[in-house]
């Protein structure tokens, strides 16, 4: 079976697989089983895990009450 | 007041005014973090949510409950983001980083801020190579957990494009990125 593009790796990363692409299932059953598309995906999982480490100001639950304009 | 999302916007869309603040307490937290990610600073992001509530109000009668009002209000957020953004490239001005002083976690180690502004850095090069809407895409994808149908909604195009928009912004991020990450760590 053909390895998974980019774009298939970075639809199973956001879960957003497409079943008429493939069929379904198929493209979840080669990552499983494929050592070179698991070695891509962990790549792609790593840097995009990543950058979530980026956080923002935290605001606090009054914060909504706060922005009313009268 | 017990309202859903639906009916306080019906409520407000009479002249309600509670209901609106219903409205604005539920989403202000989400529309703040879309800003600052693509504003990359706290004042702007405070503006933008100012704004973004103030034209929400204003185009209330738009609302027609075909899209949540979470999703549409992040569609008014984006667009005042995206306003600030070209008004800034307009004037020549520098899009900035994101503001890395404030962008940490709430008690961080010395080599948690350290990584933490080295990836900010790397970031915003990376993210200045995207479009607006490659951009918008993968900050709604990738930090607020927006499914492919709700960006499609908030950037007013398919599914498929929508779809596309994400794929585009990993890419894009993946090449720009790569290189650097390892020099970083």
């Amino acid at each position: 079976m053909k390895h998974l593009s980019e774009e298939e790796l970075t639809q199973a990363y956001y879960g957003d697989e497409e079943p008429e692409a493939r069929g379904y299932g198929e493209s979840s059953q080669h990552l499983h089983d494929c050592a070179e598309c698991q070695a891509a995906f962990q790549r792609l999982k790593s840097m995009l895990d990543e950058l979530l480490s980026e956080t923002v100001p935290e605001r606090g639950p009054a914060y909504g009450a706060e922005q009313f304009l009268e | 007041m017990d309202w859903t999302d639906q009916g306080a916007a019906e409520e407000a869309r009479k002249g309600n005014q509670l209901a609106f603040r219903v409205l604005v307490e539920r989403h202000s937290r989400s529309v703040f973090r879309l800003a600052f990610r693509m504003t990359g600073n706290e004042q702007d992001a405070e503006d933008m949510v100012q704004e973004t509530f103030l034209r929400a109000f204003k185009q209330l009668h738009r609302f027609d409950g075909r899209a949540s009002f979470g999703t549409w209000v992040y569609r008014i957020a984006a667009n005042c983001s995206l306003d600030l953004i070209r008004a800034r490239r307009n004037r020549g001005e520098r899009q900035p980083g994101l503001d890395t002083d404030t962008a940490v976690s709430p008690d961080p180690s010395p080599e948690r801020v350290t990584r933490s502004k080295q990836l900010a850095g790397i970031l915003d090069h990376a993210l200045e190579q995207l479009t607006e809407t490659e951009r918008t895409a993968f900050l709604l994808r990738h930090y607020e957990g927006c499914n492919i149908e709700q960006i499609a909604k908030v950037l007013g195009v398919g599914n498929s494009a929508a779809k596309h928009s994400v794929f585009r912004a990993v890419q894009k991020l993946r090449f720009a990125l790569e290189p650097a990450w390892g020099a970083a760590k």
